[in-house]
């Protein structure tokens, strides 16, 4: 099984741990050969189900995809004992009380994806005799979702996102520029008005995945009118426009993957 | 996250530091809330300690989120079982433990044969500044044990402040002492006559960590949090709607002083275009026409639609000020109409968990 994965806390890419499918044998973490699940593939889906009363089946309900659970069971082996427990404490480390959230990314079949996660359970057991310990990681992620490439638009007035994944991808845009009162973003029949001002050097952001318009850091209630959310389907285009002032919009997205 | 401190009640002074093993507050605007705690003995602590900083009535359990008081209740009952080598305690908020158990009667006291009748007097005044002369009232005492750390947005609340600070208005009372009136029964009192004010205590710390209520009196809703429930990642969530027409009416009737033709009664309709459904609202011994017809107006204005609930939770980090507005957004949903519905937060209880089950209402319906 040819594949490397990395997982590191996010904020603290230098604490970066690397597992490999296919060795080195003699140095670092080695996935078994049937050590790592939950990553490719779909995962299973949850849905309410109302039975029909005195009818067969049920009512119609469509299904949602649970969150996706991975683990990772190998060897670590290091040189010496001592590089051993270095090894030992960075594996630790994700486990620790001040790791909230990780990092993890799977090169492999020619491609590279990641998702954001959270450690369910991160084991070291070392040999004793030789420089060499079993290990086991277990990972949770909220969703089923992967994600490629994130690109992001020039700064104009229209900005056309292009998603190379298999499913919806969220838009993030920046808004930057002036007006006073506020600005309209549309695409498709869809509208997102705020009224907050927009001022120069103070850029505006609207996740379009929770809704939020975040300004300083800050998120704004109360001062949008209307607030329609729109995604970038897998495989397709979708093209944002903003009126209002001196304003522009910059759209992010990440190739999304299910 | 959630951390916990006791204070003492008269002074807001910290006292320690408390880790819980159970927990349930809430805190609700024009009304009282009460929880329910337990945490092991820590092994620091002594005999002495333990009793000393649970006394009920004297002790404050403040519940923080990252450090900001969120909820202030006063313990009320504490418990011990052997089984479980736990202490438990019972607690409530100001309005609950405090206001319900101090009297009208003010600085002087009352103890009955006087050569005048004495009372809490308000004469020509806003019914939004009565609220502060009602709770001063049951602040200052004959001895110092009345003290408690309210403030009003402009200082701490005396005698003095609430007097300066009080606006001209319509509303006239005399609260005599031989009446023995509760300060939170008279509150409510002006509270359910039409244009009562809202009243919430809102914990909070001053520069030094010491306990304050500050008390909100009339239009709350300065906050504002939104919701867009078309999100993916939508913060609020587990939200339940209910219509209920069970206690609506439009006709309302007021009942006062008197009896069989003599009563008085004083009415109250909408223009008829649902069914007529009728209520009346006795006010005891009520003389003042104006006054009866306040409250049958408020009372209409009150029941005139059907009461609509909302429910749903939402994370602690999200932190709605009681009384403030939420925003829910929907689009094309089954029952809710596209766009912006407002609604204002009554009320809210958390456990040791950082989801927050909310009470909300239609800005306009019952509270």
């Amino acid at each position: 099984m040819s594949f490397i994965a990395t997982v590191y806390p996010v904020g603290r890419p230098a604490a970066m741990l690397t597992m490999r499918g296919d060795g080195p044998w003699d140095d670092g973490l080695v996935v078994d050969a049937d050590g790592f699940k939950g990553w490719n593939g779909g995962v299973s889906s949850h849905r309410d189900v109302t039975m029909r009363q005195n009818r067969r089946g049920a009512h119609p309900v469509r299904s949602y995809g649970d969150p996706r659970e991975v683990r990772a069971n190998g060897f670590a082996n290091a040189a010496t004992h001592e590089d051993l427990g270095s090894l030992e404490e960075r594996f630790s480390l994700l486990g620790g009380d001040d790791v909230t959230t990780v990092m993890f990314r799977v090169e492999e079949m020619g491609r590279t994806r990641w998702a954001i996660g959270y450690v369910d359970q991160a084991v070291f057991v070392p040999d004793g005799t030789i420089p060499s310990a079993q290990f086991s990681l277990q990972l949770w992620f909220e969703n089923a979702l992967k994600f490629g490439e994130v690109r992001t638009t020039a700064a104009a007035t229209s900005a056309t996102s292009v998603n190379y994944g298999n499913t919806t991808a969220s838009l993030v845009h920046t808004i930057t520029g002036a007006n006073a009162g506020g600005y309209t973003l549309t695409s498709g029949g869809k509208t997102f008005t705020t009224t907050q001002p927009l001022v120069a050097g103070i850029p505006h952001t609207v996740d379009m995945e929770t809704g939020d318009l975040i300004v300083a850091g800050v998120t704004i209630s109360g001062k949008t009118t209307t607030a329609d959310l729109w995604g970038v389907p897998g495989g397709g285009t979708v093209t944002t426009t903003i009126t209002g002032g001196t304003a522009k919009v910059a759209s992010t997205v990440k190739d999304t993957y299910s | 996250m959630w951390s916990f401190m006791l204070h003492d009640l008269i002074t807001g002074a910290p006292i320690c530091p408390l880790e819980l093993d159970s927990n349930q507050m809430g805190r609700r605007i024009n009304d009282t809330d009460t929880g329910r705690s337990s945490f092991t003995i820590p092994s620091r602590m002594s005999r002495a300690q333990l009793l000393s900083t649970t006394q009920p009535r004297s002790r404050v359990l403040v519940k923080r989120w990252n450090g900001v008081p969120r909820y202030a209740h006063v313990i009320k009952t504490r418990t011990w079982d052997e089984r479980t080598q736990s202490v438990g305690l019972v607690h409530e908020d100001l309005r609950g433990a405090i206001t319900t158990r101090r009297t009208t009667f003010g600085s002087n006291g009352y103890s009955g044969n006087l050569d005048i009748n004495n009372g809490l007097v308000i004469t020509d005044t806003a019914l939004v500044s009565v609220p502060a002369l009602l709770f001063w009232a049951g602040s200052e005492g004959p001895t110092p044990n009345y003290d408690l750390p309210v403030y009003l947005p402009e200082g701490k609340l005396t005698n003095a402040l609430a007097h300066s600070l009080a606006l001209p208005g319509t509303y006239t009372k005399t609260w005599w002492d031989y009446d023995g009136k509760i300060v939170d029964t008279a509150m409510r009192e002006v509270q359910d006559l039409d244009g009562g004010p809202d009243v919430f205590y809102e914990p909070r710390y001053d520069a030094n960590g010491w306990l304050q209520w500050l008390m909100r009196i009339g239009d709350l809703s300065g906050a504002t949090a939104d919701f867009n429930m078309t999100a993916a990642k939508r913060k609020f969530f587990d939200g339940t709607w209910e219509e209920n027409d069970g206690n609506a009416a439009n006709v309302l009737y007021a009942f006062g002083n008197g009896s069989e033709r003599g009563k008085k009664v004083k009415t109250a309709q909408t223009s008829p275009t649902l069914p007529a459904a009728e209520r009346i609202v006795p006010y005891g011994d009520e003389e003042s026409d104006s006054i009866l017809q306040s409250h049958a107006n408020a009372d209409l204005a009150v029941w005139k639609n059907p009461t609509v609930q909302w429910n749903g939770s939402t994370f602690a980090e999200v932190g709605i000020r009681a009384g403030g507005t939420v925003r829910l957004y929907h689009k094309d949903h089954p029952v809710h109409a596209d766009g912006w519905t407002s609604l204002v937060l009554l009320g809210d209880s958390s456990d040791l968990t950082n989801q927050i089950p909310l009470s909300l209402q239609t800005i306009g319906a019952p509270g």
